[in-house]
């Protein structure tokens, strides 16, 4: 009940409109620091009466909507007035590039779930494995790396929260496939891009790939996993603002070489023994600190059979070990800066004794970045940042019998710098444009690389991406430590996009082109000599990639279909001629299949690979890497099985089909008495992989358990 | 003299009912959520808490509103992508709250609500995740007031789900939701008529009772 004193009303009405000219009902009107208000109707229209005088603002709000204000002057007439309010720029409406990119994360503009290259049957959980399923890799069987469209494995660089990893793939034995050392149960965002990468990143000549680890776990829990190859124990510990996570695992291969058949000599099969420990916890409002500790020692021993006209059998020692620290801080700084900063240092030794010749060889390095961003306007967003690339590298080699002694080394530093700009010209059209400056202390030069990408909304679903940049990369330790002052390689991107996303089915076809220069080659009959290197080597790589998935169609079925042309040359390394690479087919296909079926409360899939053959050089021909292995085909399969919400049984097989996949042939050195090359195909040491696993989770709420990560 | 004791009369008659204008304004709201029927309705009560959390700056309850009549316009969207641009509305009130009021039950309860509805966009990728922090949220919700109605029904409704995913017994959940309901009764008896705290969620539970007895 009012008191009954007089006072001015000033009625205020009018009709809330989008700039489309539509109506908007259940928008917020209201004078700003006041309860007086009310909401639009159905039709838009809105009127409330105020007992506010003279100076007021009038406010209009709608989810995804910039806010609307008004200035205005009440005197006691009523006012009728029309507000329009502009949609916002961020949100559901915005175009993201997609182009090059492959991104997996909560995001909208994700193709993959963290959970899809989990899942993926014949990966076995292995990152580079899951992402071998996707357009524009390469399938090379026996190398168990990313190889990206016609680039070398180490073409790819991968990043964890923004910093570089060296030597991200474990020790194994010569055409024995490796596995990532990062398990993807780390992460909750990837982003796998097949080139035209953001200027943020550099040092990776074909492709980035760019892991997010997961944010603070807010469930306490313990996880067991014993596998037919190891154990593992994991425990996270979550409170309101931290949590803390650690795992031990062990591996041991001797027992599975005893029950399947291997075509190795093994003396000692690889064992691993590894840990990690992860950090996180929220600073302040808006920030968040992460690190991430890991370290691991391997070996194995085997004796090999070095194909040579007078054979006896060497015995191989690997020794690895590795160690990889981690920290990352962001923050707001103000509603229109944020920050980005994070130190990593990766140490790696690795031994091998060839009999009682001994190799050492050591990696070290350090990375330290800083990244602002800045909101400067609506529609433009800013990057920039700088950072230091640390690289210092030593292998000594002893030979047992003279004692010869050879060491090779170098200390590399990198400094960096780039800016990028992020801008939304419309709704339908964003231009992402930037450019890096890098100084190189063994190359004493200075370098800049621009690099520009686009998006343009074609229709509802759909859009159509470009990509161009140059990229660069130093060259492989390897070779890096016979002659330290080479250039950097180099490559620059054409990249063309179109992608459909409509409820859950995704086409993708994009077209590419690289060209590389600067390669490194070097006379194969002299390999220890700095004279014999140079940068005189180049390449192209061109092709389409085709992509189709659909998790809508059938229920409980998701599936998805890729394919990829490639056609390339390089004239590289110990090329004699420009050539394609033995990593290299002109046609990869896979589809890969999976189904929850709920009463038998399992999880199938399958994955089918196909690669046509491989160049490999047969030394009885005239033409260098002339001839073409078979084609490559698999067929595995997984299954996970829910026995109770706490535990998980898990079973994969590869290779169902029994095909012999011949990755290459190898030659002896020297002909035979007939003056002919003899050749031995190359292939993997068992026809299939077996995995079965129990994977149990103890926690306080018991639909936590490791099924996301299966 | 008359005019002056007249005067009096009606000021004093005034003080009595005069509530303060945040009650009033807060009443007004609850009036609009108790009578809404569709998502407009329920944006209409979210807008009126929204302006009065706007002011309030040190009170929780009206953010909370304005977050609960958000996310019951949420849980009526049609599209995924909707549904979660909605929630993410909802969250920055429960973020806002959490600033002000670290541990409030009814709070909590609504923020398990929340990650129970963000499940329902992507069951497959979201729902071990979700489900684990809308449990704990929950049991954070329940160790600050152990028989919450609230609370108890949306355990009910996360363990019921649960249990039909795994094929096991869903009694438990049910029972549950038994208990919250004997507590909504219990607690309707003794509010007062103009109290402000929340007590919303009865028709749900006696909806899922429905489901209970398939």
């Amino acid at each position: 009940m009012n008191i009954l004193i007089a006072m001015p009303q000033t009625t205020i009405c009018g009709t809330v409109w989008d700039e489309q000219k539509s109506t908007i009902a259940g928008a917020n009107i209201y004078l700003e620091g006041t309860y007086d208000g009310s909401s639009s109707e159905a039709d838009g229209t809105f009127c409330f009466s105020t007992t506010y005088t003279d100076s007021v603002v009038l406010v209009g709000s709608f989810i995804g909507f910039n806010q609307y204000r008004q200035e205005m002057v009440l005197q006691g007439d009523s006012v009728k007035i029309e507000i329009t309010l502009v949609q916002s720029a961020s949100g559901l409406n915005t175009v993201v590039i997609s182009a090059g990119s492959f991104e997996a994360g909560t995001g909208k503009s994700e193709v993959l779930r963290p959970l899809d290259i989990v899942t993926t049957a014949g990966a076995t959980a292995d990152i580079a494995a899951a992402l071998n399923t996707l357009p524009g890799t390469q399938i090379v069987g026996e190398e168990g790396r990313l190889f990206v469209r016609g680039g070398d494995g180490y073409e790819t660089t991968t990043f964890i929260d923004g910093m570089l990893v060296k030597e991200s793939y474990d020790l194994s034995a010569p055409n024995v496939p490796t596995r990532s050392r990062f398990s993807p149960f780390m992460f909750s965002g990837t982003q796998f891009s097949t080139g035209g990468y953001s200027a943020e990143y550099g040092q990776g000549l074909s492709s980035a790939l760019i892991l997010n680890t997961k944010e603070v776990a807010t469930e306490t829990r313990s996880d067991f996993s014993f596998i037919s190859v190891g154990l593992e124990a994991a425990h996270t510990q979550g409170w309101e603002k931290a949590s803390l996570a650690g795992k031990l695992g062990y591996f041991n291969l001797d027992p599975y070489y005893n029950i399947i058949r291997q075509d190795i000599d093994w003396t000692d099969p690889p064992t691993t023994l590894d840990g990690n420990l992860a950090f996180r916890q929220k600073v302040g409002a808006h920030g968040m600190f992460k690190s991430y500790g890991k370290f691991s020692r391997s070996s194995l021993a085997f004796n090999q059979d070095p194909f040579t006209l007078s054979p006896a059998l060497i015995h191989m020692r690997l020794q690895d070990q590795y160690g990889h620290l981690n920290a990352s801080y962001k923050d707001l700084l103000s509603d229109k800066w944020t920050i980005r900063t994070g130190v990593s240092y990766t140490y790696a030794q690795d031994d091998i004794k060839i009999d009682n010749d001994a190799v050492r060889e050591h990696t070290r390095g350090w990375h330290g970045k800083v990244v602002f961003g800045h909101q400067y306007s609506d529609r433009i967003f800013l990057r920039m940042g700088g950072e230091i690339i640390t690289s210092s590298h030593d292998q000594d080699f002893v030979e047992s019998e003279t004692g010869f002694r050879n060491r090779f080394a170098f200390s590399e530093r990198i400094l960096s710098t780039f800016i990028e700009t992020e801008w939304n010209l419309s709704r339908e059209l964003v231009a992402r444009l930037g450019g890096r400056i890098e100084y190189n202390n063994l190359q004493q030069r200075i370098s800049a690389d621009p690099r520009l990408s686009m998006a343009l909304r074609t229709g509802e679903d759909s859009q159509l991406s470009l990509a161009y940049g140059h990229f660069r990369q130093s060259a492989p330790a390897d070779l890096l430590r016979i002659a330290q002052d080479l250039r950097s390689e180099k490559a620059t991107h054409y990249i063309l996009n179109y992608q459909w996303m409509r409820d859950r089915r995704t086409f993708r076809v994009e077209a590419y082109w690289k060209n590389y220069q600067q390669l490194i080659s070097f006379d194969p009959v002299l390999p220890y000599v700095r004279e014999s290197y140079s940068n005189e080597g180049d390449g192209y790589a061109r092709g389409i990639d085709l992509f189709y998935r659909d998790a809508e169609s059938f229920r409980n079925i998701d599936f998805w279909i890729s394919y990829g042309y490639l056609d390339t040359e390089r004239a590289y390394r110990d090329f004699p001629v420009s050539a394609s690479p033995t990593f290299t087919s002109k046609h990869n296909f896979s589809v890969v299949y999976k189904q929850f079926i709920n009463s038998l409360r399992s999880q199938i899939g399958f994955t089918y690979s196909y690669a046509s053959g491989r160049p490999y050089h047969d030394p009885n021909t005239l033409q260098f890497n002339g001839k073409r292995t078979p084609s490559y085909q698999d067929l595995s399969a997984n299954v996970s099985y829910l026995a109770t919400s706490q535990i998980i049984v898990y079973l994969s097989i590869s290779n169902i089909l029994n095909r012999e996949n011949i990755f290459g042939y190898q030659y002896q050195t020297e002909p035979n008495s007939q003056g002919i090359y003899e050749g031995k195909p190359i292939t993997l040491p068992a026809p299939r992989f077996l995995l079965a696993g129990v994977f149990v989770t103890l926690s306080k709420s018991k639909s936590v358990n490791q099924l996301p990560h299966l | 003299m008359k005019n002056l004791l007249f005067f009096i009369g009606i000021s004093a008659l005034a003080a009595l009912s005069f509530t303060d204008p945040y009650t009033q304004a807060m009443m007004k709201g609850k009036d609009l959520l108790e009578q809404a029927q569709d998502q407009q309705d329920f944006r209409a009560a979210s807008n009126q808490f929204a302006r009065i959390a706007e002011r309030e700056h040190d009170k929780w309850l009206p953010a909370y509103y304005a977050g609960y009549a958000m996310t019951m316009v949420a849980a009526m969207e049609a599209t995924p992508e909707a549904k979660d641009e909605v929630l993410d509305h909802v969250q920055t009130y429960l973020d806002k709250i959490a600033s002000i009021e670290h541990n409030e039950c009814e709070a909590l309860a609504l923020q398990g609500f929340v990650y129970m509805l963000r499940i329902s966009v992507d069951p497959a990728t979201r729902g071990p995740e979700y489900s684990a922090m809308s449990a704990a949220s929950l049991q954070k919700a329940k160790s600050l007031d152990e028989n919450n109605p609230r609370v108890l029904h949306l355990l009910a409704q996360l363990s019921f789900g649960s249990a039909q995913f795994f094929g096991s017994d869903t009694s438990e959940a049910c029972q549950l939701n038994d208990l919250s309901l004997e507590e909504f009764i219990s607690r309707a008896k003794e509010v007062e008529d103009e109290s402000l705290d929340p007590n919303w969620g009865q028709n749900m539970a006696q909806a899922f009772k429905a489901q209970c007895e398939n």
